[in-house]
């Protein structure tokens, strides 16, 4: 928790402003165009840079702060230090200690340093607005933000093994198609070699052995490559896994300063320890590795003698090719033909075998990955329920899992444009009954009775659609695709009785604000700028959900609040009333004081002004009387 | 069959990997029913396992399934978070929709039962595992070695409750031979009135060995804990420290039963309570005051918890203090553990068996000659 203690401008629209801001609640008021926006801009501008501000706050800043206007604005710290910071338009910010030292380390825009929440009016609808999309999860995510990033790089790393893992895929299964097809033939020239006679007088046998042979000999350098390229790599992981092992086993535990250095010192010697036996197994790894290599380089040697040795031979298939009669060297083609073809036809059971095995890492990459997402989900549910702790009955927040699944919706609407059926709505329905991993399955497997059974689509329907799906889905996309949660966000409007939630997007303007501050209330701790929405706003509302909230949680933190609705100052106990004017030119702080010096100016500035004093005092005069009696 | 256990993780990771497979098992599991069913069907409740209840919703092959998972369909349709689920769900009850209302009332109650079990099953599971953490804790609280004092003949014991209570004793060695004694008990149970009861131990400790008087180190101990509690949180707490030089008992009572001390006149004893003090630690910031109490030889010393004087029979009827020190007077003179042993062995004989709510500690300190 830190506290923004002062401001001041120099310049600009609202020149020579200062204002010490006290903890608690401060109501900024006053007549359109007076400066009150501008006020509280310039504050988060200060803070906060204008890289991550809307481009309206930023036109405003743009427009009031020019001709080197600068602002100032000191800081209260946890452990009460202070800190000055001044920002002027195109300038970098300067951050100063209390003793006038500047700190350079900091970078104020990232929002790590000295957090600020700040929504504007139109920041405050546009979340309220947007059911799909990110507004509303980061809302969430923001105060999970370490867990957010360590969820997010496992998933961007088992991301990357995803992909690399679907290219091997693809480049299996391109292969294995073309050897299929290569070897189709197979069947055909076994049939026409043994139509033909096989002849006595001529040496046939070897002819065929020494065709095998040559065939045999291109498939032995091609392994030996292969093996030598999969140790090669294999030796590059664990050279890494050793790199990795010695940071992992270099944390250091112990706080230097810390009292319990000592206690966890000994830990750090025995990580220290241990790294020296992992080590030993992971470089006798690599030996076996170098080991292994070096044996595959032997081989290969040993076999180029050997393909030399044959050469002699080879040579002589030459001479008996002409030597044959026509018969003979049919006979021997078809021979060779079929050594060819029973070569490749090996090499597609390998591939097959080998497909097997990069879908089954896939299995486990994939669950590995979703099951990752499904923390996410997890966690927001966990923040939801501590902000709905917070935020009272009236405003319900709900984390509704794969609710925003805009994506998988489209590919299925693209994936049937082929299918010639009808009523896709239809079917688009049904199918978003299926997760994705589900239907990428069947269509990977096509899997035509599992397709029928899950969607009823009946035989021929089914048929079409599944096959329409295989030709223009990629499942290995279509299964991890990126589905994400939908945050309801709902107030309850009923009057009296049975509750009746409505979303913040169906809301009306003032409402819109009524199911948000709650939320944005109770976040966390760092100040909290509130340029409410300005709107007919019911009372009633206003004053179970809004005042309620600010006034339990203004000891939490410190708020600043433009508003239009007097309920807000009166019944939250403002501690600090700013009234603002301006005389078109330039704007200022007309008034400042406790909630009952500005009475006036609340009365007359304010809808319902009059109506919130009497309230208060009727609250008071019944708590008077419940302490004295 | 699997294991319940084994079923559903296993369950949780196929419906990821390999959904077909899932669906497969799933149906083995569902004709195959009985409680493993139910236990499955119970536990898969919560918002992270809407895949597993999407598994559910899918596998319904005929009439004959639906009718048997409506129950839990519907118990879960009310509730479910998950969009592919959702959908799911509600497309499998479409067709249930033309049977009686009644029926699926009927249905709906079993349901909520069904899952009321299975979320109850997993809450006991926890709480077992809390209380070997708050048992854990505690016992590392209790002293583990009892400085020699000259002169003092003393130990102390404490018996958990079936759920951890927050009692606490402490022997602490002090300068120039002197004894620090404490005892108390923290509000609550289980795992938080066990870190509790830790940090009381680590400011006492803390403040004790700066050595001062005691009024203004319990004053010090209850600002500590009432900075660090939440406001429904406090503790009793006697602190004393036993000069073996003078045999001076000096102490301060922050709210705790006063403890007894027991010295022998000719036909029977006479009894003293150690009262001085103050309220309870850790709800308000105040002053406590010291008492000082000359034992002489012989003396016996009773510190005790509520635990113990407040043990209840099946009938609900108190021990009391009043019967407590009847039965500690026919103690005096025996060695300290021998009389603790007795007096333990009391209270628990007029509990007769009944489950005790509360933990029961008591110190035992005898004067020698």
């Amino acid at each position: 928790m830190w506290l923004v203690e002062k401001m001041e401008i120099r310049g600009g629209f609202l020149p020579g402003l200062s204002v010490s801001i006290p903890r608690g609640l401060t109501c900024i008021i006053g007549p359109r165009g007076s400066g009150k926006s501008t006020l509280v801009e310039a504050l988060r501008f200060a803070v906060c840079g204008i890289s991550t501000a809307p481009k309206h706050c930023v036109d405003l800043i743009q427009a009031n702060l020019a001709g080197g206007a600068l602002v100032t604005i000191t800081a209260l710290a946890e452990g009460s230090s202070r800190y000055t910071i001044k920002r002027g338009l195109k300038q970098q910010p300067v951050l100063l200690t209390s003793d006038g030292r500047t700190i350079s380390t900091v970078d104020l825009d990232r929002g790590t340093f000295l957090p600020l929440d700040a929504y504007s009016s139109p920041e405050i609808e546009a979340i309220a607005d947007e059911v799909l999309g990110e507004k509303r999860r980061n809302l969430l995510d923001e105060l999970r933000n370490e867990q957010m990033r360590t969820i997010h790089l496992s998933l961007a790393e088992s991301a990357r093994a995803l992909d690399a893992n679907a290219d091997r895929i693809r480049t299996a299964q391109r292969a294995i198609q073309d050897l299929t097809e290569q070897t189709e033939e197979l069947g055909d020239v076994r049939a026409r070699l043994s139509a033909l006679a096989p002849s006595d007088r001529e040496p046939t046998a070897d002819f065929v052995r020494l065709s095998r042979q040559q065939q045999f000999n291109e498939r032995e350098i091609a392994k030996l490559d292969a093996a030598d390229r999969d140790l090669r790599t294999l030796g590059q992981t664990v050279d890494q896994l050793r790199k990795d092992a010695q940071l992992a086993f270099k944390a250091r535990l112990a706080e230097k300063q810390s009292a319990n250095a000592d206690i966890l010192r000994r830990y750090d010697d025995l990580l220290a320890a241990s790294l020296g036996t992992v080590e030993e197994h992971l470089s006798a790894i690599i030996g076996q590795i170098r080991e292994s290599q070096d044996a595959i380089a032997q081989a290969r040697q040993s076999i180029a003698q050997a393909h030399t040795g044959h050469a002699g031979e080879l040579a002589k298939l030459a001479a008996l090719n002409q030597a044959a009669s026509e018969h003979a060297r049919l006979r021997a083609t078809l021979e060779q033909q079929v050594a060819k073809l029973q070569g490749l036809e090996e090499k597609r059971l390998e591939l097959n075998a080998e497909l097997k095995t990069l879908l089954e890492r896939r299995k486990f990459l994939k669950s590995t990955h979703i099951l990752t997402r499904d923390q996410i989900s997890a966690m927001r549910e966990e923040v939801a329920a501590e902000l709905q702790r917070e935020a009272g009955e009236r405003v319900r927040i709900r984390i509704m899992r794969n609710g925003d699944h805009l994506a998988y919706q489209q590919m299925l609407v693209d994936g049937l444009r082929g299918a010639r059926v009808r009523n896709h709505e239809e079917i688009i329905t049904k199918l978003m009954q299926l997760r994705p991993e589900q239907l990428a399955q069947l269509i990977q497997a096509n899997d035509l009775n599992s397709f029928e059974e899950l969607t009823g689509f009946g035989n021929e329907r089914s048929r079409k659609i599944l096959d329409a799906f295989r030709e223009s889905v990629d499942p290995l996309a279509l299964e991890v695709i990126a589905i994400e949660d939908r945050i309801g966000i709902e107030l309850d409007v009923s009057s009296a009785g049975q509750p009746s939630f409505k979303d913040a997007s169906d809301l009306s303007r003032g409402q819109k604000c009524t199911a948000l501050l709650p939320i944005l209330l109770a976040r966390r701790d760092s100040p909290l700028i509130i340029d409410q929405p300005e709107d007919n706003l019911d009372n009633h509302f206003i004053f179970e959900t809004v005042v309620n909230a600010v006034q339990r949680l203004k000891r939490r933190r410190q708020m600043i609040f433009i508003t239009h609705n007097a309920n807000i100052p009166v019944l939250a106990e403002a501690d600090l009333v700013l009234v603002m004017n301006s005389d078109g030119r330039v704007g200022g702080i007309e008034k400042s004081g406790t909630v009952d010096e500005c009475r006036e100016q609340i009365i007359d500035l304010l809808e319902g002004g009059r109506e919130a004093f009497e309230l208060r005092s009727k609250r008071y005069g019944a708590g008077r009387r419940a302490r004295s009696g | 069959m699997q294991l319940p256990e084994n079923l559903y993780e296993r369950l949780r990771h196929l419906a990821v990997e390999d959904p077909r497979e899932a669906r497969t098992v799933f149906l083995q599991l569902l004709d195959f029913g009985g409680p493993v069913l139910d236990d499955f069907l119970g536990r898969i409740s919560s918002a992270t396992d809407g895949r597993l209840r999407h598994l559910v919703a899918n596998a319904l092959r005929n009439h004959r399934d639906l009718e048997r998972l409506a129950p839990h369909l519907i118990a879960w349709h009310e509730i479910e978070t998950d969009e592919f689920t959702r959908r799911a769900i509600a497309a499998a009850l479409e067709g249930l929709d033309s049977r009686a209302a009644a029926q699926k009332a009927l249905a709906l109650e079993v349901a909520r039962l069904t899952t009321a079990i299975g979320r109850e099953r997993a809450q006991r599971e926890q709480l077992r595992r809390e209380l070997e953490i708050a048992r854990e804790v505690q016992e590392h609280l209790f002293p583990q070695r009892l400085p020699t004092v000259p002169g003092l003949d003393y130990c102390g014991r404490c018996r958990p409750a079936r759920e951890v209570g927050g009692d606490y004793y402490d022997f602490l060695e002090l300068p120039e031979g002197r004894l620090g004694i404490a005892i108390g008990d923290v509000s609550g149970k289980g795992v938080g009135a066990a870190l509790r009861m830790a940090s009381l131990e680590a400011s006492l400790r803390g403040q004790a060995l700066v050595g001062q008087n005691l009024a203004e180190l319990m004053k010090r101990v209850n600002g500590l804990v009432y900075q660090a509690s939440s406001p429904n949180c406090y503790a009793t707490l006697f602190y004393a420290e036993y000069d073996p030089r003078s045999r001076q008992l000096s102490y301060v009572n922050a709210g705790h039963n006063p403890p007894v001390v027991l010295r022998k006149r000719v036909a029977d004893c006479q009894v003293f309570r150690l009262e001085t003090g103050g309220p309870v630690i850790g709800l308000l910031q105040q002053g406590y005051q010291q008492g000082s109490f000359p034992l002489e030889a012989e003396d016996l010393v009773v510190l005790f918890t509520d635990g113990v004087s407040e043990s209840m029979n099946a009938r609900y009827e108190e021990w009391g203090e009043d019967r407590l020190i009847e039965f500690a007077k026919t103690c005096h003179g025996l060695p300290a553990f021998e009389a603790m042993t007795r007096i333990l062995a009391a209270a628990e004989a007029f509990a007769a068996g009944a489950s005790q709510q509360d933990d029961m500690t008591l110190v035992v300190c005898r004067v020698l000659s």
